[in-house]
């Protein structure tokens, strides 16, 4: 679970990132996080993250706060960022072992946990190359791997899906929902509007850093008293801004 | 012509990319101004050191052999960091795949190339031969001609040794797509280059040398009657000539040299022509096995976050070329210049005089600080910590969101510092030990006095980066080498020397006090310094966003 509690973010242009945000995502749920650029997607994940301290407010992250308690909740989440591009001289292998040690993954069943998810991602004739060798996709598919690999009750991906070809984007989707339906927590942002309908049980639309919407789909419909897709919907409340 | 000039814009335009903005401007010049600061008595007092060089040449009628010595360590210097500098620019730039697509010939882009290394080199001239130029002219009183020709001299000397370092390098790359491991390759080439420099090197000698009786040699120099100059001036080509242009205001020898200088271009231009695109097609070759076989592999162990770290942070910097070439080689590369002419010098008379004299005569503090100096020196010039965030660039924010604390990522990036820095270390200090009989005692007081300026300019380097990271960079050249820290912590170092020098001569040089103050008070200042960098590191960190 995360819960957002009236977050503020200035940088030091004077430009508020985000201004007071206040957002609970819950056990269980897969939660799409929309916007348009510049609207305070990155700079919240940042936050919840602690890429970046808040200025005001707190995130608790599986009942651990970023602020005070960084190291446990972190241990808590795995975050795949918008920038594959991890240490490209390292071997694949290398870096999945980098990850469970810094995740302190068990010995045992390490090895087991490595092979069947390069099995799943179609990597594992790759795991002794280089990560420069990788396509975007293969990077891509590196980084999520190694996320997955303490099975972590919190998951957020920036932008996971650019770049992954359709069948890893169904595997993707698939392992995301699998994760929620265990009662674990996953949180991405997404400029894919038509990815958002698909798999979010809940969404939020942030706009000029505040949230402008949250909710299931159904009850932005309600809101908005039409019955049409999510694009018009999103473009007709951020345009309205 | 237009292409070369263009590629040579573009290219100092990426080097100094960012530098825009009144902020920027304002540091820009902040460091220009502080660098001039630094550099300016420091060229004055290498000219101050050359005027007292010429006057002791000069007691026995071989004054002008400081020019020759000049030219000669100028040629040599340009040499070595040419190696280095051509293969990172010429083979290991990012943008040199981009001009592999656009109707650019090999001779334009390495012709570009060239003018953007020569500009580099001439930066290590200013440091290398302007202080020669400008000591010897005072000394000597020399005249306006002899400044002109300097000039002259100055902006031609690198040409011949540059061109030949890059035929050199342009060999050895043509291979490249023959092998797998396109690092390794790269790494092996500049050592073997340089292995091939330092061979050409002893070659000219031993070929000047053979051509003279050593004993007669030695007696017609110290009485005169033949010139040490034009006898040093014979060690590398055209330097024969690039002396007698300055000595004796030769315009026909400066001709000679302009010819010789353009020789070596044009040979340049035409090997490039032939075998350049070759070589660069070759190294950007991306190979993969994807062979992978999980009953055979290994891989898989735990280990705690801290060794771990350090392992990723030792494989980055020895799996990639430019990181090893330009942070790590220094410390095996300086023992190995420390040993070899001692080697070579062994059996000779003055050697084992020396030798004698040192452990006869010199107080043993002085050991114990030379050891602190040779290798605060030496460890500064390893930019493993002074650029440690640098090279994490756009991966900066995975130090933030690992659940590993900052104190823990410090530990592991000063340990892999620490162990490049102290195999150099312990290369030479067991080399020194052995060779000149040093006690055991005195040789321990040195690991410790050592070890320490290893400690002392990680420490320095880590706050340096830390305060100031060049996180924005495409490029792993633009990483390192246009990275301002790792000169900061140079000159830190060098200061640091600077002081360690001043204690010895004018404080004390007794075993016991320079024991006290270079291993109990230097490890309570490197404490200090490592608990404030621990309390520091958070705060410098939150600042980047």
């Amino acid at each position: 679970m995360i819960n957002i509690q009236n977050v503020t973010k200035t940088y030091g242009n004077g430009i508020k990132a985000v201004n007071g945000i206040s957002l609970d995502i819950n056990n269980g749920e897969i939660f799409g996080f929309l916007g348009p650029n510049g609207a305070g997607k990155t700079t919240t994940i940042k936050m919840i993250t602690g890429i970046l301290p808040t200025d005001e407010g707190d995130i608790i992250v599986d009942g651990h706060s970023i602020s005070n308690e960084p190291i446990l909740a972190k241990m808590s989440m795995g975050y795949v960022s918008d920038n594959p591009n991890v240490f490209e001289r390292l071997k694949g292998l290398e870096y999945l072992n980098f990850m469970a040690d810094i995740y302190r993954v068990p010995a045992d069943g390490r090895k087991e946990k490595m092979l069947t998810l390069a099995d799943e991602f179609e990597m594992t004739n790759a795991l002794n190359d280089k990560i420069q060798s990788y396509s975007h996709g293969m990077k891509q598919k590196i980084v999520v791997m190694g996320v997955l690999l303490h099975d972590p009750n919190v998951w957020i991906l920036d932008e996971p899906l650019s770049g992954l070809d359709p069948k890893s984007s169904f595997k993707l989707k698939e392992i995301m929902r699998s994760h929620a339906d265990k009662g674990n927590t996953v949180m991405f942002s997404t400029h894919v509007l038509e990815v958002a309908e698909k798999v979010c049980d809940r969404i939020a639309i942030i706009n000029k850093g505040q949230i402008l919407f949250v909710g299931t789909l159904e009850e932005m419909k309600f809101t908005m008293a039409k019955d049409t897709s999510l694009e018009k919907m999103f473009l007709e409340m951020t345009d309205d801004e | 012509m237009s292409n070369i000039l263009s590629i040579v814009k573009i290219s100092l335009m990426m080097a100094f990319r960012g530098q825009v903005g009144k902020k920027r401007k304002i540091k820009a010049w902040v460091i220009g101004l502080l660098m001039f600061i630094w550099i300016g008595p420091m060229i004055f007092s290498f000219s101050e050191i050359i005027k007292v060089m010429y006057e002791l040449f000069d007691s026995f009628g071989q004054g002008d052999a400081i020019i020759s010595i000049g030219l000669l360590v100028a040629s040599t210097v340009v040499f070595m960091f040419g190696i280095f500098y051509t293969i990172g620019s010429y083979y290991m730039a990012k943008d040199i795949p981009t001009y592999l697509y656009m109707p650019v010939k090999s001779w334009e882009l390495t012709s570009a190339r060239f003018i953007i290394v020569l500009l580099y080199e001439y930066l290590t001239m200013l440091i290398f031969f302007l202080p020669v130029i400008v000591g010897y002219g005072i000394a000597a009183g020399m005249g306006v001609l002899y400044y002109l020709i300097s000039l002259a001299i100055f902006i031609l000397l690198p040409i011949l040794p540059l061109a030949l370092t890059s035929i050199i390098v342009m060999g050895i790359m043509s291979f490249a797509k023959h092998a797998m491991n396109k690092d390794r390759y790269t790494m092996v080439a500049s050592l073997l280059g340089l292995g091939i420099g330092i061979g050409l090197n002893i070659g000219f000698q031993s070929l000047a040398r053979s051509a003279d009786n050593q004993n007669e040699l030695q007696e017609l120099l110290m009485s005169g009657k033949i010139s040490m100059a034009e006898n040093i001036a014979r060690y590398f080509p055209g330097l024969t000539n690039a002396t007698k242009a300055l000595i004796d205001g030769d315009l026909l020898q400066l001709l000679i040299f302009i010819v010789i200088a353009a020789t070596g271009f044009a040979l340049f231009m035409i090997v490039a022509k032939a075998i350049y695109f070759k070589g660069v097609m070759g190294i950007n070759q991306q190979v993969s096995r994807r062979d992978f076989d999980a009953n055979k592999s290994s891989g898989f162990e735990a280990g705690s976050p801290v060794k771990t770290y350090l392992k990723k942070e030792l494989r980055l910097i020895f799996r990639t070329p430019i990181f090893f070439m330009n942070l790590a080689l220094i410390d095996f590369l300086m023992p190995v210049m420390l040993i070899v002419p001692i080697l070579v010098s062994v059996g000779s008379s003055e050697f084992s005089e020396l030798k004698n004299s040192i452990m006869r005569d010199v107080p043993q503090g002085i050991l114990i600080t030379g050891a602190f100096i040779l290798f605060v020196f030496i460890s500064a010039m390893n930019g493993i910590t002074s650029t440690t965030i640098s090279r994490e660039g756009k991966q900066f924010q995975i130090m933030k969101f690992i659940p590993m604390s900052l104190k823990s990522q410090m530990d592991a990036k000063l340990l892999s510092g620490l162990v490049i820095s102290m195999t150099g270390l312990l290369i030479t200090l067991v080399f020194l030990v052995v060779y000149l009989k040093i006690s055991v005692l005195v040789a321990l007081l040195m690991l410790l006095a050592g070890t320490n300026a290893v400690i002392l300019t990680r420490l320095t380097g880590f706050f340096i980066d830390a305060a100031n990271p060049k996180l924005k960079w495409d490029n792993e050249v633009r990483a390192v080498k246009q990275n301002m820290n790792l000169l900061f912590n140079m000159l830190v170092g060098m200061g640091t020397a600077g002081v360690a020098v001043v204690f010895l001569i004018f404080v004390s040089q007794t075993l016991l006090v320079n024991a006290l103050v270079f291993i109990i008070a230097m490890f309570a200042v490197n404490m200090g310094l490592y608990k404030l960098l621990e309390k520091c590191l958070p705060k410098l960190l939150d600042r980047i966003e």
